[in-house]
């Protein structure tokens, strides 16, 4: 359904010095591939400044692209006009992490939701005010709600707010940022269930980006793990889980705490790396890396399928 | 939201006993001078005999040197500064706000070329150029206010791209954009309520600049012109009987006094209290 | 029984505008020398504002209505300023979650060091800045001399909180209050900075009581966890009683609710909460699907399951399961 060929996003950076004539580029995205089929939930994780939101919000468009392209169900969007979008748009939707900043204090619940359909021209006014309510149910609050304003409601309910306006135009492909970390757990609990039963229902694609391996493995179908731009690692979940491949996806899962004290995960420690700057030549995660060696240095390792539907970038698993 | 704005007015008033009482002097010199008409007094009627009298039960405040009544005149004089003030500064809080959201929210070349053209307008001195196009301007109220209307909204133009700026990157706006919305949209729905709030701030404390600006320019004789009054013209007026009736110049000067304090408290007060939220 | 620190029935208020808010309802803990306690609880649940009134750290509006805490047998709630400040940061030191805003951006890290090291030790300036190297070290931060002239923002987030924890050590405290140390952490970082405070504790035996809402996190770190709702300890015991043998239905439907690998999520019992909530019943009861007739009536009393092991319900215990 969305096909991500090479994409790249880079950010021109604040001059460092005065006078220089090269601008300096921030590789926010370098060279993403990957392909989400209708109705999965692909999960992209990663750690802070790993890329993975800036690369949901490329597919939106909301950057504009560097390299690369998009395919949406058989349309390339990466270079369209704003103007071409809108049909496009129509089939996307969002919902993101912060159910503080993502809902407009000064807008009713009502605007809130009624705001996508008014851009796509849906429905005349008291129709698009049933559908809210209608939206406000389904997403398990009350339609009485309608007139009251975000900052009235918990994060729980503002981020069901969020999804009932992602649902109003009916669309194909829904990307979730984070939508869950910012809540707690019993609320990520709900907030999940929400979204999955929402996906058989509606036979919705979803983009799921999140830094919580555990809730990832939950409900994803295929796992993409980014590091500084890159894609390191793609793969179904359960293999991903049971046989990580890339030393930074080890090193990721190493790190996840079981909520079991049986199981003993504070036994080691994790190198610090001890180089702060990014990694101008080779493999980004040659500093960090124990099993670096020269060539990770020099060159980068490309993305190869080393299982069936298990792709990884690293050079030990070359030839 | 827009409860809450009134409740935390409400709170932040009775806090602020000054910002109370500046409401109630705007409040009283704007009713006054709206119905000015009401005093049964002719500002304009000269009177040989009665020149320079001291405030009297006939005259209230006094007569000037050419015996007109100064109470008359205080308030046809307050009617033309308030006017002024309210005026210009919605035409430079217009002004401000258009180039303002255009360079906060385009960014990028758009935002580099206007910002400079503010700053370019910014080190003008303003009174210089008020009183060069005052000289080939026909003077009078209307002149007067586009002309500081035209000179003082860079410093609204500033703040609205600023708090744009920063609006712009919420998830909210992101939504809206990625949802195909027009810019024009976002900035009418998303950005310029949330905004409101410190344009009501600065434009309140511009009010009180502009008033000052009518003043200083109708005090050099630049602004209004006789016979029509202003306290500006009228303090310019008083400037040769300072010893023999100082009540001219106290009159008007204690006037735009009260004013300006008012309208600088009422800022503050508005600022405090959008801030608590 | 003397403890290193124990809390009795403190009780905690906000007041806004005028209302009452009720953050602590009554919590009794106890902290042993060497032990890291956590308490867990989801946002709201006054899990912050109970330990931040062992310090009497609280905002202005809030204030300690009812409770003795206990340090070493003096009731901190009795002392004055002078001697209040010279247990905050001495004997009890704290670790706040954001270490961007705690620190204070115009000092360089060894200026912060170097002060608080003088504060409570009186040595010379050079003695103390050698501390700060030892103390950077301990944290492992490396190439700590140079880091001394380094300023907030040049570190990670990691780095910083690695500095918190070298001030909040820099007196050989006996309590260390960690509030959500690596919630705003990256995975790997996280697991860096709790292994350096599990290791730091088994150094120095200092006590740590962890705050977090990351079930995870109390699993791997503590010794004993209390389950904070609402305002109460809900239920107390063993991280393996805690873990294994959960007791409360609170504490079942949280642990439920934390994804595993082969497990399907468990949904959290769901209920939007409409009406007031009575304040006096237990905090659970409007979401609670084992509540009977009598938790509509009054709040459960502690009942214990084991002398380690007590809990704040009526249908508790092992049955529920069934």
């Amino acid at each position: 359904m969305i096909e991500v060929e090479d994409l790249q996003i880079y950010f021109r950076q604040k001059k460092q010095k005065l006078f220089s004539f090269n601008t300096e580029y921030l590789k926010a995205v370098d060279h993403v591939s990957f392909t989400i089929k209708r109705g999965e939930t692909f999960g992209l994780v990663g750690e802070s400044g790993s890329g993975k939101s800036t690369v949901g919000k490329g597919i939106l468009r909301y950057y504009n692209l560097t390299g690369g392209n998009i395919t949406f169900d058989g349309t390339e969007i990466g270079y369209q006009k704003e103007k071409e979008l809108l049909p496009i748009r129509k089939k996307m939707q969002s919902i993101f992490q912060d159910p503080y900043a993502s809902l407009d204090p000064s807008h009713t619940v009502k605007d809130i939701i009624c705001e996508p359909m008014e851009i796509h021209k849906l429905y005349d006014k008291s129709e698009r005010k049933e559908r809210a309510c209608e939206l406000l149910e389904m997403v398990g609050m009350n339609k009485n709600d309608i007139l009251r304003y975000p900052h009235e409601f918990s994060g729980g309910q503002r981020q069901r707010i969020s999804i009932a306006r992602a649902l109003s135009i009916n669309p194909q492909f829904i990307l979730c940022d984070e939508p869950i970390s910012a809540l707690d757990v019993s609320l990520q609990a709900q907030i999940v269930h929400l979204l999955e039963g929402l996906q058989d229902k509606l036979g919705l694609t979803y983009l799921f980006i999140s830094h919580q391996l555990q809730m990832v493995q939950q409900i994803c179908d295929n796992i993409g793990v980014m590091f500084l731009g890159n894609l390191v690692e793609l793969s179904d979940a359960d293999d991903l889980y049971k046989n990580p491949l890339h030393p930074y996806t080890k090193m990721l899962l190493s790190s996840m705490l079981e909520a079991d004290p049986g199981v003993r995960c504070l036994e080691d420690d994790i190198p610090e790396y001890k180089v702060m700057t990014r990694v101008k030549q080779g493999c980004k995660f040659s500093n960090r890396c124990p099993y670096a060696n020269s060539r990770c240095k020099e060159e980068v390792p490309k993305l190869k399928e080393v299982a069936k539907g298990h792709y990884v970038a690293c050079f030990q698993y070359e030839g | 939201m827009r409860d809450n704005i009134m409740k935390n007015l409400k709170l932040g008033f009775k806090e602020d006993k000054l910002a109370v009482i500046g409401v109630i002097i705007i409040l009283i010199l704007t009713v006054t001078s709206a119905f000015a008409f009401l005093y049964p007094v002719d500002a304009n009627a000269i009177s040989v005999t009665s020149r320079l009298a001291k405030p009297s039960l006939i005259h209230p405040f006094g007569t000037d040197d050419m015996g007109r009544d100064y109470l008359a005149r205080c308030l046809y004089g307050g009617r033309a500064s308030l006017l002024v003030g309210f005026l210009s500064m919605i035409l430079s809080t217009m002004i401000g706000v258009i180039v303002g959201s255009i360079s906060g929210y385009m960014g990028g070349k758009i935002d580099a070329i206007l910002m400079r053209f503010v700053d370019a307008l910014m080190s003008l001195p303003t009174f210089l150029i008020m009183v060069v196009m005052n000289a080939y301007l026909k003077p009078g109220i209307k002149n007067v206010i586009i002309i500081i209307g035209l000179l003082t909204w860079m410093s609204i133009a500033r703040i609205v791209r600023g708090e744009t700026m920063s609006l712009k990157e919420r998830e909210y706006v992101v939504y809206s954009r990625i949802s195909g919305q027009s810019r024009l949209k976002i900035i009418l729905q998303h950005i310029l309520p949330n905004i409101m709030p410190t344009i009501i701030v600065t434009a309140t404390i511009n009010i009180a600049s502009a008033i000052l600006m009518e003043s200083a320019l109708s005090f050099f004789g630049l602004g209004i012109r006789p016979p029509t009054a202003s306290w500006g013209s009228m303090l310019n007026n008083a400037q040769g009987y300072m010893i023999k009736a100082p009540y001219l110049a106290i009159f008007p000067g204690v006037l735009i006094l009260l004013t300006v304090i008012s309208f600088n408290y009422l800022g503050e007060a508005l600022r405090k209290i959008f801030e608590h939220k | 029984m003397n403890h290193l620190l124990s809390v009795k029935d403190l009780e905690v208020s906000f007041y806004k505008e005028s209302k009452e808010i009720r953050a602590v309802k009554g919590v009794n803990f106890h902290i042993e020398e060497g032990e890291i306690y956590g308490i867990v609880g989801e946002s709201g649940s006054g899990k912050s504002v109970a330990t931040k009134s062992i310090l009497r750290l609280g905002p202005d509006n809030c204030k300690i209505k009812n409770g003795e805490i206990l340090f070493e047998g003096d009731n901190i709630l009795e002392k004055n300023n002078r001697e209040l400040r010279k247990i905050r940061g001495n004997e009890i030191s704290i670790i706040f979650q954001d270490s961007l805003t705690s620190l204070n951006p115009v000092y360089t890290i060894g200026d912060k060091l170097v002060e608080l090291i003088r504060r409570n030790q009186k040595i010379s300036k050079s003695d103390a800045k050698k501390r700060a190297i030892e103390l950077l070290d301990i944290v492992g931060i490396a190439d700590s001399k140079s880091h001394l002239k380094s300023y907030p923002h040049e570190l990670s987030g990691g780095m910083r909180q690695r500095v918190m924890i070298a001030m909040a050590i820099s007196s050989n405290p006996k309590i260390i209050i960690a509030d959500e140390p690596t919630t705003a952490l990256d995975v790997t970082i996280q697991k860096q900075i709790l292994y350096l405070l599990k290791d730091l504790q088994k150094k120095l035996h200092t006590s740590i009581i962890l705050i977090t809402h990351d079930l995870g996190v109390v699993a791997q770190m503590c010794s004993r966890i209390a389950v904070m709702c609402a305002g109460y300890i809900v239920e107390e015991g063993t991280t393996e009683d805690i873990f294994y043998h959960p007791s409360h239905p609170y504490t079942k439907a949280l642990i439920a609710s934390v994804p595993k690998a082969g497990r399907t999520l468990e949904r959290f019992i769901e209920k939007t909460i409409t009406e007031e909530e009575n304040e006096n019943l237990c905090p659970f009861f409007s979401r609670c699907s084992y509540a009977i007739e009598k938790c509509r009536l009054a709040l459960p009393d502690n009942y214990l399951e084991n002398d380690k092991h007590s809990v704040r319900c009526y249908v508790r215990g092992e049955k529920l399961g069934e």
